[in-house]
C-alpha cells in the first residue's frame, strides 16, 4: 500500500514555518516511505531551493494544468507531478489538459491525473476521460471524491469496475465532508486500490482519509501486513506539531487520552482483561493507559488507584473517599487529580 | 454541492436507500458522552443539555445512570419532570439496584444491558450465557412491574455470537421490549462486516434494532450510517462524538450524511447543531476540533456540509 500524504501541503496552505518543512518530510518518512503531494506554486512562494535528488523521490508537485506550471514543477525539479482538472459533464477532458500531459510527457515526469470530481461522474464516464488520455504517457490516474458524494459501499463498487478497466495504478482520494474519508478509503482498499491519499488526523481544506486510521485499519481490522506501528501516536503528534495543530486526546488511534479509563464499569473490566475495553493495546501506537478518578469512578477505581500507591482500602474508606471525589468532580466539572486524592485519604485517616 | 445535481441519477443505486424510511435518533451525550474520562456534567449541565437535545428533535435521550449516585439522580429527577417530547431512558446493568434506583427517580423508560459476547460474559462478569439470559427476565419483569417501558442492550455484540443476540432479542420481545441495542462496544467493526451483520440481522431480530458504534479506527459515523442503510431503525449518538476512548458516533456526522447521502430522514433540525455543540462543549471544558467534519472551523469557514 502506498500512502500519499496530504499534511505538508495542508501544512503550506496555513502558512507553516519554512524551517520546519523538512522535519516534517524527515517525520514522514519514519512513519513509512511515502509519497508527499505538494502544490507547485505553494512550494515556489516559500522560495524553496530545487529538489534534491532524495527529495525528488519524495515528493510529487500537483499543478492545475498550464503549460506554465509543467515548466515550474520542471525547474524546480519536480519528476513526478500530478495534473487536476474538473471536467465539465459531458464534455470530456479540455485540451488545455491534454496539451499539458503532452508537454509533461516531452519532459519525461512521471504523469499522474487527477479528476478531482471524478465521483459526480458515471463508470463508464470516467473510462471515458482516461481513454481520451490512454496514450499521453499517463503512469497513475487518480480518482478523487471531490465533493465528498461517496459512501463506502458506493466507493467499493466503483473501484471495483475501475480496478478492471484502467490498466494503470488506480489511486483513490477522499474527501470528508460527512465523516465518511476513512471508511470510503476502505471501500477503496477492499477494491484493491494500492494508493489512497492520507493526512495525519485527516487534515486537509476539506478533510482527508486519516493516516494513523487506515494503517490502523490494514493491521487489525483488515489482518494485512503494515508498517511498524509502535511510534504512531508520537510522530503524528510532531507532524502536526510542525504546522501548529494541536491533536486532541480522544483523537482515535494516536490521541493522548484514548486510553484513559474513568467510569466504574470500564476501569473494573479492564483491570481484569484490557481486551475487554480496548480495540488494541496502548503500546500497539506508543500511548500509555490511565485510570482517571472523577464523577464515574466505582470501587474497582479507587482500589485500584491506592493499590498503586501500596494502600488497601477498607470498604468503608472506599465509599467515603468514592462520594467525595464525585462531589469534587461535579464542582470543578473535571476529574480529580492524584494528589487531591491522596490528600483527600489523609484527611480521612486524621479524623 | 451545486453543482453536482447533472449526474445525480448516475449513482443513485448506490446512494439512494430503496425504500425511504424516517430513522429515529437515541442520544446518549448526557450517559456515554459523559462517560469519556474528566467529564462530569453537573445537574443543570445535563437539564440544559436534555432541553437542548430535545429542541433539535431527537426522539430519545439517554439521560444517565442513576445507580451512580445523588448527582446522577438529582439530575435524572429534574430531566424526567421537565416538558420534553422526546422520551427520556435511564441505563442500568440487569441488578435490581439500577432498576430500583431509575425508579426511584422517576424514570418510566429503561434501559437494560448486559453482556452478550463470550468474552464479556466469562472475563468480565464470571458467568455463563444461561446466567445472563434468567437475569435479563428478571430484570425486565422487575421494569415492568412498575409499568415501564423497557429497551435492551446486547454489550459487545460485534464481538458476540450472533445466534446469542438473536437469543436475547427474542427474549426482549417476549417480554414486550420496544428496541434492542447492537454495541460495537471496542469499534472493531467495519462498513463491510457492518453491512453483512445487518443484511442478515435485520429481517431474523423481532425487535427494531438499535445500532450503537464506537470510534476507535474511525469508523463510528460510517459504520452507523451503513448499518442504517441496510435497514436498522434507529442509531445512538452523541453530540460531537464525546464519549469513552476515542468517542461515539457524532450525531451531526450521522444525520448529515443521512439527509445528505442517503435522503434518510431522522426528524433532526440540523441548523441549531452548533449551539447545541456548543453548549455540551462548554460544560465538558473541550473543544471542537478544527478538522472535524461538519462544525469544525475549517469545515464550517468552508461551508462544506449543508447546514
Amino acid at each position: 500500500m502506498i500512502w500519499v500524504d496530504q499534511t505538508v501541503n495542508e501544512g503550506l496552505r496555513i502558512g507553516m514555518d519554512k524551517g520546519k518543512i523538512e522535519a516534517m518530510v524527515e517525520l514522514l518518512q519514519n512513519i513509512q516511505e511515502m509519497v508527499i503531494d505538494i502544490r507547485v506554486t505553494t512550494w515556489q512562494q516559500y522560495s524553496m531551493p530545487p529538489l534534491n535528488r532524495v527529495q525528488q523521490k519524495q515528493l510529487r508537485g500537483i499543478i492545475n494544468g498550464t503549460l506554465e506550471e509543467v515548466e515550474l514543477a520542471y525547474t524546480m525539479g519536480f519528476r513526478d507531478v500530478v495534473l487536476t482538472c474538473s471536467p465539465h459533464p459531458g464534455e470530456g477532458l479540455a485540451n488545455q489538459v491534454k496539451a499539458t500531459l503532452l508537454a509533461a510527457q516531452k519532459r519525461e515526469v512521471n504523469m499522474a491525473l487527477c479528476i478531482e470530481n471524478a465521483s459526480n461522474f458515471s463508470i463508464e464516464e470516467v473510462e471515458g476521460l482516461w481513454r481520451d488520455v490512454s496514450t499521453m504517457g499517463v503512469t497513475t490516474f487518480i480518482y478523487s471524491d471531490g465533493n465528498s458524494r461517496l459512501n463506502p459501499l458506493s466507493t467499493f463498487k466503483i473501484l471495483t469496475s475501475l480496478v478492471g478497466r484502467i490498466p494503470v495504478d488506480l489511486e483513490f482520494h477522499s474527501h470528508n465532508a460527512y465523516g465518511l474519508a476513512t471508511a470510503n478509503a476502505v471501500g477503496a482498499m477492499e477494491a484493491g486500490v494500492e494508493r489512497i491519499a492520507t493526512a495525519v488526523a485527516g487534515v486537509g481544506l476539506q478533510g482527508h482519509t486519516a493516516l494513523e486510521e487506515v494503517i490502523m485499519i490494514q493491521k487489525r481490522l483488515l489482518g494485512e501486513k503494515t508498517v511498524a506501528t509502535e511510534n504512531l501516536s508520537r510522530y503524528c503528534t510532531q507532524i502536526l506539531g510542525a504546522i501548529g495543530i494541536e491533536i486532541p486526546g480522544t483523537k482515535a488511534i494516536i490521541g493522548q487520552d484514548i486510553f484513559a479509563h474513568e467510569s466504574g464499569i470500564h476501569v473494573d473490566g479492564v483491570l481484569k482483561n484490557p481486551q475487554l475495553y480496548e480495540a488494541f493495546s496502548p503500546e500497539e501506537v506508543g500511548l500509555q493507559r490511565k485510570f482517571v478518578i472523577g464523577k464515574h469512578s466505582g470501587t474497582a477505581s479507587i482500589q485500584a488507584k491506592f493499590r498503586q500507591w501500596n494502600v488497601v482500602l477498607s470498604a468503608m474508606d472506599t465509599q467515603f473517599l468514592l462520594k467525595q471525589v464525585r462531589n469534587l468532580a461535579v464542582t470543578q466539572k473535571k476529574s480529580v487529580d492524584d494528589d487531591i486524592l491522596w490528600k483527600m485519604y489523609q484527611l480521612r485517616m486524621i479524623h | 454541492m451545486e453543482n453536482v445535481s447533472i449526474k445525480d441519477d448516475t449513482l443513485k443505486g448506490y446512494m439512494v436507500m430503496k425504500d425511504k424510511r424516517s430513522i429515529r435518533i437515541v442520544d446518549t451525550t448526557l450517559r456515554d458522552g459523559e462517560q469519556s474520562p474528566g467529564i462530569a456534567f453537573s445537574a443543570q449541565d445535563k437539564l440544559n443539555i436534555a432541553t437542548a437535545l430535545d429542541e433539535v428533535g431527537v426522539a430519545f435521550i439517554e439521560a444517565g445512570v442513576p445507580i451512580m449516585g445523588e448527582e446522577e439522580q438529582q439530575a435524572m429527577r429534574l430531566i424526567v419532570s421537565a416538558p420534553l417530547h422526546a422520551q427520556v431512558i435511564a441505563w442500568n446493568r440487569a441488578l435490581q439496584e439500577d432498576i430500583l434506583a431509575s425508579v426511584a427517580c422517576g424514570c418510566s423508560f429503561l434501559h437494560i444491558s448486559v453482556p452478550v459476547s463470550d468474552l464479556h460474559i466469562q472475563q468480565k462478569i464470571h458467568k455463563s450465557r444461561e446466567w445472563v439470559m434468567s437475569r435479563l427476565k428478571e430484570s425486565i419483569e422487575l421494569a415492568k412491574s412498575f409499568g415501564c417501558t423497557v429497551s435492551v442492550g446486547a454489550e459487545d455484540a460485534s464481538r458476540a455470537d450472533m445466534e446469542f443476540f438473536l437469543q436475547v432479542a427474542d427474549q426482549a420481545a417476549k417480554m414486550d421490549a420496544v428496541h434492542i441495542r447492537y454495541a460495537d462496544t471496542v469499534g472493531c467493526l467495519t462498513p463491510f462486516t457492518t453491512h453483512d451483520i445487518f443484511t442478515r440481522l435485520v429481517p431474523r431480530c423481532p425487535l427494531p434494532i438499535e445500532v450503537h458504534m464506537h470510534n476507535d479506527f474511525g469508523l463510528a459515523t460510517a459504520n452507523t450510517v451503513v448499518a442504517l442503510d441496510a435497514g436498522v431503525a434507529l442509531a445512538s449518538t452523541t453530540i460531537s462524538g464525546i464519549g469513552e476512548r476515542a468517542g461515539n458516533a457524532g450525531m451531526e456526522e450521522v444525520v448529515t450524511a443521512l439527509h445528505g447521502r442517503y435522503e434518510i430522514d431522522t426528524g433532526i433540525d440540523v441548523r441549531i447543531f452548533g449551539n447545541l455543540s456548543e453548549l455540551v462543549m462548554k460544560a465538558s471544558n473541550r473543544s471542537v476540533y478544527p478538522y472535524m467534519p461538519v462544525l469544525g472551523s475549517v469545515f464550517l469557514e468552508n461551508k462544506l456540509t449543508a447546514i
